[in-house]
C-alpha cells in the first residue's frame, strides 16, 4: 500500500513466509490479517499447491506451537479433542489433551471427516475451549485454526454447512504459481531451502499484544457505514439466495481493523473493505440455482456489489 | 489583545468612535431642544481619554460622577450643591423619578433625571464602543446605526444630514480598515511590521481618498423614490383632520409663470378629492402672452359675478362637441388651496348646504382666462356638473381644413409671440406640419414630435433659459429635458408660429384612482405633483381642442373616430363672429355626434410618473440587461472549468483549517469531474487518486488524499494540514482549467 509503512514486526512475518513460498504473498497476509483478528482461514484448493507450507512457516514465525490434524473419514471427535484415560496408578481420570490444544492448527482436508468430527473441530474454534467428559479445557492463546478443503466437487467429502462456515473469519484459494513462480519452487526444493530454516521473529505474547492493538484500531462511522451497506446489498442481490448476516459485517469490520494495523494504519479505509470483502463475505452467502447454472460465483457478485455501493467520501452522507 | 494600548491607531479609532457619536449629538440640538449639547460632547472626549490614557477603573468612575453632578447642578440646580440643599433636591428627585418610571408616567420624568439618564446612556455607549474596537475589533454595527439614524433624522426632522453622512462614512470606513487589519493579524497570528502596518495604511487611505473624490465627482442619481414625508403628513392630515397650517410648501400649482424653467421637487401632498365617473383633465385658467420667459396676461381680468343656479359658457369647444348625457362629479378640498379646478364642458357649479340642499350663493367667473372664483369662503367641497367633450377625427381634420373666420384681435391675441423668438422654431414648425392638409393634423404632428423619443421627461435636470435665451427656443434645440410646462408652451409657441390660434392650460391630471365609490363613481386623489399645464389650439368651426404634448402623458379626452361618417358636413353656423364664444348656439346640436365611445376611454389613467410608463420607457433597457445577465451567466456556466479553479484558490487563502481542507478536496473532484476525472461510485480515493497522478504525473494527489483520508476516516482535526498541501492543491486545479 501507498504511502504507510507495513507494521514491522509483521512484515518480517511476511518476508519469512516469502522466504519459503513464492508468489503467496497476498495469501501471507490474508492469513496474519485472520490470525491478528484472531479468526480462522478456510482455504480451499487441491493438495500441493503450499497450504501447509504457509501454516507451518507463519506458526514457526510467530514461534508458537504447531499441530496438524489429518482428517480422514473414520476420525473420531476425541481424536480431534482428546480423550480422558483412567489412571490405574493415580486411581482416576486423566486427560490426554488432543491435538487441538495448540497455537496454529492445520486442520487438513477437513471436508473429509465425518459431520460429528468437523462440529467437535468447530465448536473449539467458536467457543475458544473444548468439553471432554464434563470437563471444560480452555484452549491456549492464540488459538488460530487453518482449515483446508477440497474442492466440494471431488468425491468422498462431507461438505462443511452454511452455518459452520461462518465459523471462518476469511476463505481463501491458494491456486497455482504462475510459471516463473513455480520455477522458483523448484529451484527453492532443489537448493533445499524449507521451513526449518526459518528464524521466528516475534513470541507468542508479542503477537498476543499486537491482536489487542489491532482491535484499538480506529474505524469512523462513515466506513462502518459502508461495511452496513455492502451488506445490505447483499441481502437484496437478485442472484443471492442468502446474504451475509450481522456476523459477517462484523467480521468484516474486524478483518478490516487487522488489516489496517497489518499496514501500520491507526484507522480503517474503504480500501481495506474492498480488499478483504470478497474472502470475508464469499463464503457467507448462498448463490440462486439460476445463478450457479449461469456460472456465475460468490466472489463475481461481491465485487459487483463493491462497484456500486458508493465509498464514503464525505463526512455526513445523506442517507 | 492586538492592538497596543496607546497607540497611534487606538488614539485614531477612540477619535474616530468620538466624531461618529458626536453626529449622533449634532442633531439633536434641533430635534430634542436640547441647547447644551457642548457638555454631552465633553462628557464624551472625558470618557474616551480615561480609555486611552488606561486610567483606573475608579478614578474614572469618580471623574465621570462628579462631571455628571456638576453639570446637572449647573444646570438644574444652580449651583446650590454647594449649599448641600441641592443634593437633598438631586436625591429626591432621584427617588421620585424612580416612582415615575415604576409607574409608567414617562411624561412626568424631569429633564435634570432626563440628562442623568442620557449622560448614563452615553458612558454606556463610549464603554461599548471602547469594547468593540480592543476585544472585538469590529465596529460594522454601530457605523450601520449611524447612518441609519442620519438617514431617518435626514428624511423626517429639518436636520440636513447631508454632510453628517458623508463624514461618518469616510470616517467610518477608515475605523473599518484599521480594526480589520488588526483582526487579520490576530488570527493569521502575524507578526505586526512597521512596513507591513505601512504597506495596509497607505492603501487604505488612497482606497478611502479614492473612492471619497470619486463620489464627489460622479453625477448623482436622482432619488427613485419621492420625498415619503409629505405623502405621510397629508395621509395623517386627511385621517386625523389635525389641518396642519405651518407646512413648508413645496411646488404645486402656482399662479405665476412668468420665468418658467428650473427643477422642481416632486411634492406628494394631497390637494383635491374627486369622486367622478370617468379620470379627466382639470381645468384651472388660460394664459395667452408667451413673453419669451414664461406665460402672463395680455389683458385685465374680465370677472362676472355668476349665481349657482346659472349655467357656465365656458368658450371651448361649440356645443356640439359635448355629449348630452350630464355627468357629475364632486371635489373636496384637502390642501389649503383656493383655485377651481373644473372638468371640461363644465355646466354649473354647486355647493350645497346640507346634504340635499344646494347653496343660492354666488361666484366669480373670469371670461378671459376661464377661470373661476370663490365669492367669499372656499368651501369644503363643491359640485360640477358637465357634459364631457368627445370629439370625431375625421371631422376635427375635415371643419379645420376651413378658414379660421375669426376676428383680428382674436387672431392677434392668440398667435401673439415675442420678436425675440428664434427663427429656427418657426422653421421647425413648418418643417414638421408642412405635409399635412388640415389644422388639426398639423397640431397632431407637433404633438407627435414633442411625445417622440427625442425628447426626455424630467423634472430636476431642467434648465432656466438665459438672459438672452428663449425658453421654448433651448427647450426644442439644446435640452430637450423638461416638464409640462416645457412641451405645452413649445407646443403652442409651434402653433402659433404657423398661424394656429393657440393659447396654454394650466390645471391638473386626473390623479390616481383611490378606491370606487359604487359602479358609477370612482375616488380619486389629486395631488401638487398632478399640477400640469398642456394646449387648446383653436381650429375653425370647432373651437378651442385640448391637446398633450408632454411626453408620458396623455389627455383622457375623448378623440374618435366614426367609421360610419365620411364626409362631415359644416354646420350651417360656419362663422365664429364673436371668438369669445364661439359655440354659443345650445340648440344647435349636431345629431351626428356620437355618444362617446366607452372603450377608448376606460383604461386611459395616466400617472406623471406611473410604474408602468417608467417600464415601457425603460423596457428595451430591461430586456437588454436580462438577455445581457442571461448571456453572462451561460457562459461563466459553460466555461465555468476555466475559472472556477481561480475562484477556489481565492476563496481557500485564507480560512485554513482541516474543515475547509475538506471542503477543498470536496471542490477539487467536482474540478477534476469537470475535468473529466469522475470518481466512480465504487472507486476509493486512493485509488482514485493514483488514477489522477498517473495521468498528470506526479503524486500530488495522492499527497492530498491521504490527509484528507486522515481527516475523514480517522477525525483528525490538524489545522496545520493545509501547510504543506496547498501547493499540490493549486497545482492540480491549475492543471485541471
Amino acid at each position: 500500500m501507498n504511502g504507510q509503512q507495513m507494521h514491522p514486526n509483521l512484515r518480517k512475518v511476511i518476508e519469512n513466509i516469502e522466504r519459503v513460498i513464492v508468489g503467496k504473498r497476498k495469501e501471507a497476509i490474508l492469513s496474519l490479517t485472520a490470525l491478528l483478528a484472531e479468526g480462522h482461514v478456510l482455504i480451499e484448493d487441491v493438495p500441493g499447491v503450499g497450504k501447509t507450507m504457509l501454516v507451518k512457516t507463519l506458526a514457526k514465525s510467530v514461534n508458537a506451537t504447531f499441530k496438524r490434524i489429518q482428517f480422514t473419514p473414520d476420525l473420531l471427535p476425541s481424536d480431534v479433542l482428546g480423550v480422558s484415560i483412567y489412571n490405574q496408578k493415580e486411581m482416576e481420570f486423566e486427560f490426554r489433551p488432543g491435538p487441538i490444544m495448540g497455537n496454529i492448527i492445520l486442520a487438513d482436508e477437513i471436508n473429509r471427516t465425518s459431520p460429528k468430527t468437523q462440529s467437535a473441530l468447530l465448536e473449539g474454534m467458536e467457543e475458544g475451549n473444548v468439553t471432554v467428559d464434563g470437563y471444560t479445557y480452555n484452549l491456549p492463546k492464540p488459538f488460530f485454526v487453518m482449515a483446508t478443503q477440497n474442492p466440494i466437487e471431488y468425491e468422498g467429502t462431507y461438505p462443511l454447512p452454511e452455518a459452520q462456515l461462518d465459523r471462518f473469519l476469511l476463505k481463501m484459494k491458494m491456486g497455482y504459481p504462475t510459471i516463473d513462480e513455480e520455477m522458483e519452487v523448484l529451484t527453492r526444493a532443489h537448493e533445499n531451502s524449507t521451513v526449518e530454516k526459518i528464524e521466528p521473529v516475534i513470541t507468542v505474547n508479542e503477537l498476543i499484544e499486537l491482536q489487542e492493538e489491532a482491535k484499538k484500531v480506529f474505524i469512523d462511522e462513515t466506513v462502518r457505514e459502508y461495511i452496513i451497506n455492502i451488506a445490505t446489498q447483499t441481502r437484496n442481490h437478485h442472484q443471492l439466495y442468502l446474504g451475509v448476516s450481522p456476523r459477517g459485517s462484523i467480521a468484516l469490520m474486524k478483518a478490516a481493523k487487522a488489516y489496517a494495523f497489518l499496514n501500520g494504519r491507526d484507522f480503517v479505509l474503504p480500501d481495506d473493505i474492498q480488499f478483504l470483502a470478497p474472502y470475508i463475505l464469499s463464503h457467507r452467502i448462498l448463490l440462486r440455482s439460476e445463478a450457479k447454472y449461469e456460472g456465475v460465483t460468490e466472489e463475481e457478485i461481491i465485487f459487483s456489489i463493491l462497484t456500486h455501493v458508493k465509498v464514503p467520501i464525505q463526512r455526513f452522507v445523506k442517507r | 489583545m492586538v492592538i497596543r494600548k496607546k497607540s497611534l491607531e487606538i488614539f485614531i479609532l477612540y477619535t474616530i468612535s468620538f466624531l461618529l457619536i458626536w453626529e449622533w449629538l449634532k442633531p439633536l440640538k434641533e430635534i430634542a431642544n436640547i441647547s447644551n449639547v457642548n457638555v454631552f460632547i465633553f462628557f464624551l472626549l472625558l470618557t474616551f481619554s480615561y480609555y486611552f490614557f488606561n486610567v483606573p477603573i475608579f478614578i474614572r468612575f469618580i471623574a465621570n460622577s462628579i462631571y455628571i453632578l456638576a453639570v446637572i447642578n449647573f444646570l438644574y440646580f444652580q449651583g446650590s450643591f454647594l449649599s448641600g440643599e441641592g443634593i437633598r433636591l438631586f436625591i429626591y428627585s432621584l427617588v421620585t423619578n424612580m416612582k415615575y418610571i415604576f409607574q409608567r408616567d414617562w411624561l412626568a420624568i424631569t429633564d435634570s433625571f432626563q440628562t442623568l439618564l442620557f449622560f448614563i446612556l452615553l458612558w454606556l455607549l463610549v464603554y461599548l464602543l471602547n469594547y468593540w474596537i480592543t476585544v472585538k475589533m469590529r465596529m460594522l454595527y454601530f457605523l450601520l446605526f449611524t447612518i441609519l439614524f442620519l438617514a431617518i433624522v435626514d428624511t423626517f426632522f429639518p436636520y440636513n444630514a447631508k454632510y453628517a453622512m458623508i463624514r461618518t462614512f469616510i470616517l467610518g470606513f477608515f475605523a473599518l480598515g484599521i480594526l480589520n487589519y488588526y483582526r487579520l493579524v490576530e488570527k493569521n497570528q502575524l507578526v505586526i511590521s512597521m512596513n507591513l502596518k505601512k504597506k495596509w495604511m497607505f492603501i487604505l487611505g488612497s482606497v478611502l481618498i479614492f473612492s471619497t473624490t470619486l463620489g464627489i465627482v460622479v453625477p448623482k442619481a436622482n432619488p427613485i423614490w419621492p420625498d415619503p414625508v409629505p405623502f405621510i403628513q397629508s395621509y395623517a392630515d386627511h385621517h386625523f383632520n389635525t389641518g396642519g397650517g405651518n407646512r413648508i410648501k413645496k411646488v404645486g400649482y402656482g399662479e405665476d409663470d412668468s420665468r418658467l424653467g428650473g427643477p422642481f421637487i416632486q411634492d406628494d401632498t394631497s390637494v383635491f378629492i374627486v369622486n367622478s365617473p370617468e379620470p379627466q383633465y382639470w381645468r384651472v385658467e388660460t394664459k395667452d402672452l408667451y413673453t419669451g420667459k414664461g406665460w402672463e396676461k395680455s389683458e385685465e381680468e374680465n370677472r362676472a359675478l355668476t349665481s349657482f343656479n346659472d349655467s357656465i359658457e365656458m368658450n371651448i369647444a361649440r356645443n356640439e362637441f359635448f355629449s348630452e348625457e350630464e355627468q357629475l362629479a364632486n371635489v373636496e378640498y384637502v390642501d389649503e388651496v383656493d383655485h377651481i379646478i373644473y372638468p371640461y364642458g363644465i355646466y354649473k357649479l354647486y355647493v350645497s348646504v346640507t346634504d340635499s340642499q344646494f347653496s343660492n350663493g354666488t361666484y366669480e367667473k373670469d371670461d378671459s382666462y376661464d377661470k373661476l372664483y370663490w365669492t367669499d369662503v372656499v368651501p369644503y367641497k363643491y359640485y360640477t356638473s358637465y357634459h364631457p367633450p368627445s370629439y370625431e377625427i375625421n371631422q376635427l381634420r375635415n371643419l379645420s381644413k376651413y378658414d379660421l373666420n375669426v376676428t383680428n384681435s382674436f387672431y392677434d391675441r392668440y398667435t401673439q409671440l415675442p420678436d425675440s423668438l428664434p427663427e429656427r422654431v418657426k422653421e421647425l414648425a413648418i418643417q414638421l406640419t408642412e405635409k399635412e392638409d388640415n389644422r388639426f393634423d398639423k397640431a397632431k404632428a407637433i404633438e407627435r414630435y414633442l411625445q417622440s423619443y427625442e425628447f426626455t421627461y424630467d423634472t430636476e435636470n431642467v434648465a432656466v433659459p438665459g438672459e438672452d435665451e428663449d425658453y421654448v427656443d433651448q427647450f426644442l434645440f439644446e435640452t430637450k429635458t423638461g416638464y409640462c410646462d416645457n412641451f405645452s408652451t413649445s407646443m403652442v409657441v409651434m402653433l402659433r408660429s404657423i398661424g394656429i390660434p393657440a393659447r396654454w392650460v394650466k390645471g391638473y391630471t386626473p390623479g390616481e384612482k383611490i378606491g370606487e365609490i359604487d359602479e358609477e363613481y370612482d375616488r380619486y386623489v389629486i395631488k401638487n405633483r398632478n399640477a400640469h399645464s398642456w394646449v387648446e389650439a383653436y381650429l375653425p368651426n370647432i373651437g378651442w381642442v385640448p391637446f398633450e404634448p408632454t411626453k408620458g402623458f396623455e389627455n383622457p379626452t375623448d378623440f374618435y373616430y366614426d367609421i360610419s361618417q365620411t364626409e362631415t358636413e359644416i354646420p350651417e353656423n360656419q362663422t365664429a363672429e364673436d371668438p369669445q364664444a364661439p359655440n354659443m348656439n345650445e340648440q344647435d346640436l349636431n345629431q351626428e355626434v356620437e355618444m362617446e365611445n366607452e372603450g377608448s376611454q376606460d383604461e386611459q389613467k395616466k400617472e406623471s410618473i406611473s410604474f408602468s410608463k417608467l417600464l415601457d420607457e425603460y423596457k428595451h433597457h430591461l430586456i437588454g440587461t436580462l438577455i445581457g445577465t442571461s448571456i453572462i451567466i451561460a457562459l461563466m456556466y459553460v466555461f465555468r472549468r476555466k475559472w472556477i479553479p481561480y475562484w477556489l484558490i481565492f476563496k481557500y487563502q485564507k480560512d485554513l483549517d482541516h474543515a475547509s481542507f475538506a471542503r477543498a478536496y470536496m471542490s477539487l473532484l467536482k474540478q477534476l469531474k469537470r475535468f473529466g476525472f469522475a470518481k466512480e461510485d465504487g472507486e476509493t480515493l486512493r485509488n482514485f487518486a493514483k488514477r489522477v497522478d498517473k495521468f498528470f504525473n506526479g503524486d500530488d494527489m495522492v499527497q492530498l488524499t491521504l490527509a484528507y483520508e486522515r481527516i475523514l476516516y480517522r477525525g483528525e482535526e490538524k489545522s496545520e494540514v493545509w501547510n504543506d498541501l496547498r501547493e499540490p492543491w493549486i497545482r492540480i486545479l491549475k492543471r485541471t482549467k
